[in-house]
Formats: structure tokens, sequence, C-alpha cells
């Protein structure tokens, strides 16, 4: 390699961004030591990713917060080089005030977690301010991960809604809802996202309202009446979609009209922490029977709804398996009772060449399944790499389901984890 | 049906239309010429080096052209380069000035990601000796340049 050649692929923009794309900060530092030119090259990547710990005041007795991964110091650095930051990671109330020393700051922003600080009412406080800087017309996010919670008297600004919904720049969305969560303001957010959106991330939004269905059922007939007010909007882009749910109470309300609403989704999950009693599983139920004539070309389809009991049977799950004709590339799920032999015959008819991620859940004992099953299905999906298996057991020796668990553990061809992003 | 590609050197290459056109700059040329048989210079490739560039695109003609689209992929990994693209690879890094040039991104991509790989796991100096450059830090520049970088590391 000529030493002209080297330096001029380094002096080229887009090539050094696409390298820099693939090296981790430690990395860009050790390339900042190579020499002078390399120094300055180098030096607009260190930006990329800023993280704003928690700040300390120090027992109270300074004035000035400090942050114990920047130091004091480099806080002054980074609102000075604030516009180099694509991606930022940082609690509501740290934004609000970076935002109010320099109205152009974070000019080249692409990613942004907002996070809370335990005791303080950043969400409450900043919303409004933050929410103004995310749906700004010249805004480059793309990415926004923001926390949704409840903000009391002083309220939410839904007049900055239309702003969100022409924001086009915006590709992936998640609201995590913590306690308390506002759903009505979830809601709208959710009603307001713009078409290009391909992947959107949604927590419970009735988790923190008491157990009793009761309460739950009072939020959704609030949302009944605002109904009028917000359309559900089509997500054409949505490829991507990942809900959860604690109690069972989101379904209805916010899972099926954003399934009835993404035509064209490849990848979902839908995950919960349903406890026993506390839910009957209706609302589940019903959104698998849409999914198919909703969203038919899905590829991954992931459903982990907790719970000490399978919210589906046998003869539900290869009906959705069945729906997919042309097969799924990854199917994660909660063993049913009874119908496993089924479900296993069924996914290998449609998904043998397609099958790449299984992984399947025990609740309870024993398994029905046999290990010839087991065995056929990896013989016969070509692709399969990842396939897994977990049970409640913590692989006690006794537990019923450790032959099947050695026989998964061996045939994992390369161990890889299922991933989504 | 086959384009004439013009190296530098004035050497010529017949290539199938459809090889060439993995480089966006030569799909689009032709699309404004329209059909037409006159050679398309390329004065910043050399011979040597379009030869390489059009047996990566002869080997991965058949390859689904990069949309937007499969960025969705929900396994997307960083280190993902396919054998033979890494053996491709370990030649000259006018490859890469080539493939960005000709704007053919999987080739540049793969480019960029080796170099990367080169340089993971490296001290300046191994970096230094990969990359034949010389070191002009004086010793004081040096340790401005260590010291902020240890914020960054602290963080």
């Amino acid at each position: 390699m000529s030493p002209t050649a080297s330096a001029s692929i380094f002096e080229l923009p887009p090539i050094l961004n696409s390298i820099c794309q693939n090296l981790s900060e430690i990395h860009i530092n050790t390339c900042r030591l190579v020499c002078k030119d390399w120094a300055s090259l180098f030096d607009p990547y260190r930006w990329d990713y800023i993280y704003f710990d928690t700040p300390s005041y120090g027992n109270g007795l300074s004035k000035e917060p400090f942050y114990t991964n920047l130091g004091p110091r480099s806080l002054v650095a980074v609102r000075k080089n604030s516009s180099r930051i694509r991606n930022l990671s940082i609690p509501l109330a740290e934004l609000a005030q970076l935002l109010r020393t320099d109205q152009e700051a974070l000019s080249r922003l692409q990613e942004l977690n907002l996070r809370t600080v335990d005791g303080r009412s950043d969400f409450v406080d900043h919303v409004n301010e933050v929410f103004r800087f995310v749906t700004k017309p010249s805004s480059r996010l793309h990415k926004v991960s923001m926390p949704v919670i409840t903000t009391g008297s002083l309220g939410f600004d839904y007049c900055l809604l239309p702003g969100l919904a022409v924001h086009l720049a915006l590709t992936v969305l998640e609201l995590r809802t913590e306690n308390p969560p506002d759903p009505l303001v979830a809601l709208a957010i959710l009603k307001s996202c713009p078409p290009t959106l391909r992947k959107l991330v949604v927590n419970c939004l009735c988790h923190g309202f008491d157990s009793s269905m009761e309460k739950v059922q009072k939020i959704a007939a609030g949302i009944r009446e605002s109904e009028e007010q917000y359309e559900w909007r089509r997500l054409d882009s949505l490829k991507i979609l990942v809900m959860t749910c604690c109690m069972g109470g989101c379904e209805s309300w916010v899972h099926l009209p954003i399934l009835k609403n993404s035509p064209n989704l490849k990848f979902l999950m839908i995950g919960g922490h349903y406890e026993d009693g506390e839910v009957d599983f209706e609302g589940f139920r019903e959104t698998l029977k849409l999914i198919p004539t909703t969203c038919p070309k899905i590829e991954h389809l992931h459903m982990r709804h907790g719970g000490q009991e399978s919210a589906v049977s046998g003869a539900d799950l290869v009906r959705l398996i069945q729906a997919y004709p042309k097969g799924l590339k990854s199917f994660h799920f909660v063993m049913p009772r009874s119908g496993q032999e089924d479900v296993f015959s069924v996914l290998v008819q449609t998904s043998a060449t397609t099958l790449e991620s299984v992984m399947w859940e025990y609740i309870y004992d024993p398994p029905t399944l046999s290990v010839e099953t087991v065995s056929r299905l990896v013989q016969d999906c070509a692709l399969l790499e990842d396939f897994r298996m977990r049970c409640r057991c913590y692989r006690h020796p006794r537990c019923p389901h450790v032959e099947l668990d050695v026989l998964v553990c061996n045939q994992n061809k390369n161990g890889a984890n299922w991933w989504y992003d | 049906m086959t384009v004439i590609l013009v190296s530098s050197d004035n050497q010529d290459f017949k290539v199938d239309k459809e090889v060439a056109e993995r480089s966006i700059l030569i799909k689009n040329m032709l699309e404004d010429v329209g059909e037409s048989d006159s050679p398309i210079p390329l004065p910043n490739v050399t011979a040597a080096v379009l030869t390489k560039v059009i047996e990566y695109c002869e080997h991965h003609r058949n390859d689904p052209v990069q949309v937007p689209e499969e960025t969705d992929d929900p396994r997307k990994r960083s280190n993902d380069i396919e054998e033979w693209d890494m053996k491709f690879m370990q030649v000259d890094h006018e490859i890469i000035l080539a493939a960005n040039y000709l704007d053919i991104k999987p080739l540049l991509d793969v480019g960029c990601k080796t170099v990367a790989n080169i340089i993971k796991g490296k001290t300046p100096e191994e970096i230094r000796k990969a990359f034949n450059i010389v070191n002009d830090f004086t010793p004081e520049e040096e340790a401005q340049i260590k010291k902020e970088n240890e914020w960054a590391e602290d963080r």
C-alpha cells in the first residue's frame, strides 16, 4: 500500500465517515495519536456519541452540577462542541439547559435518548421545551427515545404534535413509559407519528395503574373520548414494531390500532409480564387473530407474553404460522400446554427454507414434545442458526426439560443471539 | 449488452452493462447518454484497479442492489465481511478510492470495514506501520492529545 493512497483514503470525508462508523471511541482516540493529520481528521468523530450521566451537587455544597463521567471542564467542552454531536443520551433538564444557552445547539444531532433523573421532575418541567426541539423543522433527528410520564396539572402542549407529524426525518421512535405513565399523552404522540417511521417501540401504557381491570378500563374509556380528536394514521413505512404490556390493558386501544395501520410490518415483537389471574388473555388472542390480515408481510414473529399459563393454544399458534405460507424467518413463542408437536411440524412445513431462529419458553412441565421432533426441525431447516429453549427451572438437574435443553444446546450451531435493532 | 470502459492509462475494458451498472456513477452516465456505443472514460481509475473493481462487480453481479430497506434487517452486524470479499480486499487501498469515485457502495463499505479492522486493537505505533505513516508529534503535542483523550475514556 502506498503512503499517498493511505493518506488520501482518510482525507476523503465519505470514506473516513464510513471507516469511523466501524470504530468505537477508544479506537478513534488511538487514531488521534498516530500523527498530526490524523489528530485533526479523527477529532470530529470523538463527538459522535455523548452520554450525560446523572449530575451530583457534592452533598449540596456546590451550586454547579458535577457530571462524574464528563467532569466539570468537559461540560464546557461539550457545550462548545455541541454542533458536532450526532448521538446524545441526556436527562431532560440538562438538554433544556443546553438549549437555553444556545438556540442553535445540537444542530447535527441525529439520535437522542432522553432520560429522567430520580427525585427530579424532569419530564413535567421540561417536556414542552424538549419536545419543541425534537419537532423543530430544521431538526435532523432520526431516532428519538423518550419517557412519557404524567405531566400532572402543568400539562403537555398538544399544539406541538402537528410538528411531529411532518418531521419526516424521524424513522425510529421509542416511547418508554415510566411510572406513572400518561397514556393520553403517549397515545396523542403515537397518533402524530410521521409516515416515515420505520421502527416503533412502545412500553406498557397501563402499567402502574393498579392491577384492577376496572381502572384500566376507566383509562380506556377516557381514551375513547379522545378518539374524535386524534385519528390513527397509516404507518406505511413501519417495518419493526415492539410492544410490551404488563397488565393486558394495552391491547385493544394501543396494540390493535397500531397493527391495523402497519401493513408493511416485517418484525413484530409483543412482550409482557402478565401475572397469574391479573388478566385474561382475551385481548392477546384477539391480537393474534388480527395480525395475519393486517400485517401480511411479517417475517419475524416474537411473542413473549409471560405469565404462568400460555395465553394461546397449540391450535392458535398453528393457525398463525399457517397464515404466513411464505415462511417465517424467526419465531419466538411460549410453548402451549397442548399441540406442541403440531406447532413444530407446521413450522417445518411452512418455514423449512426460511427459518433462521426459533426460541420457545416452557412455563410448566412436563414437556410433551419429543426429542425426535426437535431434531427433525433442526435437520430440515437449513438456515436455522439460532435455536434456543428456556424454562423456568433454571436448569435444575431434575428438570424434565433437561433432555431437550441438552439437545438444543448441542444443536445450536453458533450460539448466536437473536436481536433486533 | 456490453459497454466499454476506458481506464486512466487508456486501456479498454469490455464489460456487461449489468456488471458495469453496479457503479452508480456509470449507471447514471449510461442513463444520461442513452443508447450509445461510445466508450466511457474513467480518468480517475487505473487499469490495474479497474481490473479488480470489475472482478468484484462480476462476483457480486447477482446480489440485490442495495436499497435502504435492507438496513431494516434486524440482525445487521458490523463485522460481516464475506470470506471472498475479505481476500479480495487484501490489495491496494486504491480500490476504496475507486469505489468512492465510481459510487459502488457495497464495495466502499467492505473496504472501509477492512480498514477499520486493521486499526482495531492496534497501538498508534502499529497503526503507523500498517499505513506507512511517520510520527510528526512533538512530545508536548502528543501529551496534549493524550490529555484530551483521557476524559473521554473516563466517561
